[in-house]
């Protein structure tokens, strides 16, 4: 086997696209030069960086139902929920005309428009390295109260803000204390619930705008996102997402 | 993380198209060639093509692991 053709079968060895008879040459190959298998740890090495980064994108409320109207029968309607789909993902929606195409076509564009968006991508993963430390560190809370009329005062004169504190025990969803965090650099507040065995994280602090609510995965722990009424709030939790959904949804209410 | 996203950024469209295709949408090659409409050679070609530019941008980093271990001392240690 040549080496310097075997760059695009090493790339799909790791991508297990390879019959059995490939591989198996591959793989007798790679047993004996060096060269062939760093680039094979190469590749593994990014995909893998890939698959645990930040690059599930959030699907913003609506997306689903805005791209059905788009792939309605008709004139051809540029979808209007994104500003900045790039040019060649339109192209490649146009070259031809299946649902599938479109709909791929719009994925990808919100893809690179989250790329952009790389100071909501960071946030997350800061949301994420905060709710893994707090368990790793075993500390969830500074105020240990299921009282939400104990928990709140006790951010007075710590926070420029007053967080919204609500108690849902009766739904299941108990308060069990709070604690400051940081998020780029500011003081946030974070309120800690269980959903039985699982911890909830909330960060909150003001944000002027109003965000879609947005739901997403990181690291295999599911995140909700969105802002409203003058403040932000980033929910994460081992809970699985339809429950971490119905915990949303009260506080948003 | 910042590092994988400026390496992705820089990517010609063609290639960055395959990457995400493959990595977010976790399709076939043959769909992917499908899709592209190009030959699955080329996606082959280029998939590990794009692999190997974002492994160049990040330089030694990835070998050395070091920013999986970033990430691990953020979380670890709170540093």
């Amino acid at each position: 086997m040549l080496c310097r053709d075997s760059k695009k079968l090493l790339g799909a060895y790791v991508d297990n696209e390879l019959d059995v008879v490939q591989s198996a040459a591959l793989e007798e190959h790679l047993g004996d030069c060096a060269d062939c298998q760093a680039f094979v740890e190469d590749q593994q090495a990014v995909k893998g960086l890939l698959q645990q980064g930040n690059f599930r994108f959030s699907v913003p409320a609506g997306f689903h139902e805005q791209i059905k109207r788009s792939l309605e029968p008709g004139p051809a309607k540029k979808a209007r929920f994104w500003p900045a789909t790039p040019a060649w993902a339109w192209k490649l929606a146009t070259g031809f005309a299946t649902a599938a195409a479109l709909a791929l076509a719009i994925a990808l564009g919100v893809v690179l428009h989250q790329q952009s968006n790389t100071g909501q991508a960071f946030a997350q993963n800061e949301v994420v390295d905060n709710h893994i430390r707090s368990l790793l560190m075993n500390h969830l809370a500074d105020v240990d109260s299921t009282d939400q009329h104990t928990v709140k005062p006790w951010f007075n004169g710590k926070l420029s803000f007053s967080p919204k504190v609500t108690d849902f025990s009766d739904k299941g969803f108990p308060l069990i204390g709070g604690r400051l965090d940081t998020m780029e650099g500011e003081t946030v507040a974070a309120l800690v619930y269980k959903r039985r065995q699982h911890v909830i994280n909330v960060f909150t602090c003001p944000h002027t705008d109003a965000i879609t609510p947005a739901a997403s995965e990181q690291r295999g722990y599911h995140i909700v996102h969105w802002a409203d009424g003058g403040m932000e709030y980033w929910v994460i939790s081992d809970v699985n997402a339809g429950e971490l959904q119905q915990f949303a949804d009260l506080l948003r209410h | 993380m910042q590092q994988v996203w400026k390496a992705i950024e820089k990517l010609e469209p063609e290639f960055r198209e395959v990457l995400v295709l493959r990595e977010l949408e976790g399709l076939s090659y043959k769909e992917i060639a499908g899709i592209t409409e190009a030959p699955l050679g080329t996606v082959m070609s280029r998939l590990s093509r794009a692999r190997e530019h974002i492994r160049r941008c990040l330089g030694t980093e990835i070998r050395r692991g070091r920013i999986l271990h970033k990430e691990g001392r953020n979380a670890v240690s709170g540093q």
